[in-house]
């Protein structure tokens, strides 16, 4: 092995310089990263997907046994084609899912799940007045989203999508969590 | 205490052979064979994201190896992860039994209370060449250079995971990490609020623990917890008397996460223990101990951060009629990382530390001299990591400088390369220097004291470090969503391990001289593999050859039996179901080959958790543990053995 370690030694005085050098050369070229935020988005898309079957709407919010999941996204939409993509030809208990763009709080009335970017912000207290006794599931950003009255937030955390939910506020819009979804997630009492 | 029988074992030679050297060739002819098949799929597609059970989607990050957060799918080097989620369905009640899930780690009770754990070998009771740290905090003791498991112990539900780095890390984290580095991690406060209770027990053990998390303002999380796991003594092997090593421990503490404002977060925390635990001959050994952390993180940017911690550390440990150690240690740490530019990442720290200690020597059977000694150590360490190709090839150079007032200077440099020639498949490679520098007990035991009689063995002030290069090769993919592997194969080259020397031309007194030298080598192979949503299926297969002879003009007889006691093969295979009913099934098999001195027997055994969850806040969990055979012994002693015995017990957690 004395070969093995000589050799070992000159990579780490002269071989650590040259490299050194090497890379210094090859800096100005520009590292073409994947965009951090469409992974984020197709992370969260996933989770909204995900929340279709691990929640139990009451029977009173579909309009027959094979009314499809509402999905709503308010305002703009930072998905893209991710959410569409993720839903698309599922079938969760017979439902298939479909998207609808809310413009106005009136229209979220209708979704089951509502996605509010934290752009979107601003119209919380407008949504969660007209929200209100209906069983429309929020799923916002940010740890603020649940401070505000939201039912459960993706915020990321270190480079991770966490999940948080406002346990009294899900049990208000009588819907039903399902212990596995529950189990993962940050709850706040 | 195994390290007190030191000199007792028998001067028997191992077998000297030559080690091949065609790893390389072979490790090539295979990568090549496999890239030629890679599939191209990204991560990140939703068809792949979907088939994601909810535990995976919230990922796994890891941030030891560069200290900077990297995908484990990318990192140059052997790692494996134990998240919170593998130890509770483990139903692990304190950290050796969580260790047990960890692909390449030898761990093995020797008694009620002391294990052996090593990754890559040299695995004793008193193994000195792992570095332990708990949340910044170094768990290993300048005595022996080793850790006292018996007394590392926290609130099991906190644990937010645990890393195992196998092979040398010394670059980023010093002497001492050059067989592997076990990283625990515990939670954040903000995410341990609430009560939180975990009890449970069954005929031979009881634990108990307790957790409250608030928050002060908008801004400031914390929790306190008190945790208690006591574990009725073993049995003898062969002679079927008990083996009176009782264990008991207890243990409190507090941590608290301060968010000043978006960038700065100060960090708080401490714990204090006391402890008991039996022994066969004597009376008990007590143990007493505690810790106060202090760290300030600011995140400047997305690239840039830095810290400042301080750590003040307190251990007691009375060993009957032996000794008593008293040791406080003080450390102060500094890192900062940053982006050179697009292509280039560095972090560097400065480390400075002194561990001051006080031996009051008890008996006969040996001394610590001189009875008080304190040690100083001073490092710094500087790592590029390099973007020479980007998506493709990236190059960590980096190296530690360290003094210790042990041995003097030491550097510790690495050089580590990753390809990624797609998203799912990662070959890495890595040569690196580690030492490990000496203890206590290298340099100044007297076996047996000098005051009741000669010594056979002396203290030896020009101990040096033991020293390390490692040659490390792997290859970890994703081949589908669902199914991911990790190889890595490794060649350790050892000179001046600790030997006996002879002093004079008669066969005593001698001293721990440098005199061995050798190598190991082996594979390390984990797969997961997720069928189904409901099923997931594990494998880790560790495989391991060591040959150490002495080195020219060494008068070791002793043949290097107290270096580690190793086996050749560990598997451990891992299988949980989520079944209908709220029910959890998790089922671990786990083969150990024998060991060779003292020699100990192969066993095969299985564990099993059942557990109902009823609702999202409460789990009831019943364990098996061992239950394939009566009784076994995992590491046997050089007088006495203890069995490790089938046993079950229930676990009840509740958070409220």
């Amino acid at each position: 092995m004395e070969l093995l370690r000589t050799l070992a030694k000159r990579t780490h005085t002269q071989g650590v310089a040259i490299l050194l050098l090497l890379a210094f050369v090859l800096s100005p070229f520009e590292t073409h990263a994947e965009s951090s935020e469409k992974r984020e988005y197709a992370l969260k898309a996933v989770f909204l997907y995900n929340f279709c079957q691990f929640i139990d709407w009451p029977s009173g919010s579909f309009a027959h046994d094979r009314a499809p999941i509402i999905i709503g996204v308010m305002g703009s939409n930072p998905f893209g084609g991710l959410l569409s993509e993720t839903v698309h030809g599922e079938l969760i208990r017979g439902r298939s899912i479909q998207l609808s763009p809310c413009q106005n709080p009136q229209d979220a009335l209708k979704c089951h799940l509502l996605f509010i970017s934290d752009e979107e912000m601003p119209k919380m207290t407008a949504l969660l007045s007209v929200l209100a006794n209906h069983s429309v599931v929020t799923v916002g950003e940010s740890e603020a989203f649940l401070e505000q009255g939201g039912m459960i937030a993706l915020p990321s955390v270190e480079n991770k999508i966490k999940l948080k939910v406002n346990l009294p506020a899900v049990r208000a819009a009588k819907v039903e969590m399902s212990s596995k979804l529950l189990r993962v997630a940050d709850i706040k009492r | 205490m195994d390290w007190v029988r030191l000199q007792l074992q028998s001067p028997r030679r191992q077998r000297f052979q030559q080690s091949p050297r065609l790893w390389g060739i072979v490790l090539l002819t295979m990568l090549l064979a496999v890239i030629s098949s890679a599939q191209e799929i990204t991560d990140y597609r939703p068809e792949v994201l979907k088939r994601l059970p909810l535990e995976q989607l919230v990922d796994i990050e890891i941030t030891s190896v560069s200290r900077h957060p990297e995908s484990l799918q990318a990192a140059a080097s052997a790692i494996d992860v134990i998240t919170a989620d593998d130890i509770r369905r483990y139903g692990a009640v304190n950290l050796p039994d969580a260790l047990r899930l960890a692909t390449g780690l030898h761990v093995a009770q020797y008694d009620g209370h002391s294990w052996a754990i090593s990754s890559r070998g040299f695995n004793t009771t008193t193994s000195n060449k792992m570095q332990v740290l708990m949340d910044g905090r170094s768990l290993y003791t300048p005595l022996y250079a080793g850790v006292f498991w018996d007394v590392q112990h926290t609130f099991m539900p906190d644990i937010e995971q645990i890393e195992v780095i196998r092979g040398p890390g010394a670059t980023l984290w010093g002497a001492n990490a050059v067989t592997g580095v076990i990283n625990i991690r515990t939670k954040d406060a903000e995410d341990t609020q609430g009560w939180l209770t975990q009890l449970g027990g069954g005929e031979d053990r009881g634990f108990a623990g307790l957790r409250y998390g608030g928050k002060i303002g908008d801004d400031t999380y914390y929790r306190i917890y008190a945790t208690t796991l006591n574990r009725d003594s073993l049995t003898q092997e062969l002679r079927g008397l008990d083996a009176r090593d009782e264990y008991g421990m207890t243990q409190c503490g507090f941590k608290l996460d301060s968010h000043l404002n978006a960038e700065d977060t100060l960090t708080i925390q401490g714990d204090v223990y006391t402890g008991r635990f039996g022994q066969v001959n004597g009376d008990d050994v007590e143990a007493r101990g505690g810790n106060a952390l202090l760290r300030w993180s600011r995140e400047i940017s997305s690239d840039e951060s830095f810290q400042l911690q301080f750590y003040y550390d307190r251990t007691q440990r009375l060993l009957p009629d032996v000794l008593e150690e008293r040791r406080n240690t003080y450390d102060l740490e500094f890192q900062h990382a940053f982006e050179l530019s697009k292509r280039q990442n560095i972090i560097w720290g400065l480390n400075a530390r002194a561990s001051s200690d006080e031996i009051s020597n008890l008996g006969g059977a040996l001394a610590f001299l001189p009875e008080k000694e304190t040690l100083y150590l001073v490092s710094g360490f500087i790592q590029d990591e390099i973007s020479v190709l980007p998506e493709l090839l990236t190059v960590t150079l980096g190296s530690k400088f360290e003094y210790n007032s042990f041995s003097g200077f030491e550097y510790q440099p690495s050089g580590r390369f990753a390809l990624t020639p797609t998203k799912n498949h990662t070959f890495w490679g890595a040569v690196s220097r580690a030492v490990r520098t000496p203890s206590r007990i290298d340099q100044d035991i007297f076996v047996p004291n000098p005051e009741f009689g000669p010594s056979t063995l002396v203290g030896n002030r020009r101990f040096e470090s033991e020293v390390l290069i490692a040659y490390e090769l792997g290859y970890r993919a994703r081949l589908r969503p669902n199914l991911t592997t990790d190889l890595a194969l490794f060649y350790h080259d050892y000179s001046n391990l600790r030997s006996q020397e002879r002093i004079g031309a008669t066969a005593t007194p001698t001293e721990f001289g440098n005199g061995f030298a050798g190598e190991t080598y082996g594979a390390e192979l984990d797969i997961q593999w997720q069928p189904s949503r409901w099923w997931q299926i594990g494998a880790g297969y560790t495989w391991m050859q060591k040959f150490l002879r002495p080195e020219a003009g060494s008068s070791d007889r002793t043949g290097a039996t107290i270096e580690g006691n190793d086996p050749d093969h560990i598997l451990v295979l891992r299988s949980s179901f989520d079944l209908p009913w709220d029910l959890e099934l998790d089922a671990t098999f786990r083969y150990v080959d024998q060991l060779p001195q003292p020699a100990t027997p192969a066993y095969t055994t299985l564990d099993l958790r059942l557990a109902w969850l009823p609702r999202e806040d409460l789990e009831i969990a019943i364990v098996g543990r061992d239950l394939l055979d009566e009784a076994h012994p995992e590491y046997r002693g050089r007088t006495v053995s203890r069995e490790i015995g089938r046993s079950v017990y229930l676990m009840v957690t509740w958070s409220f």
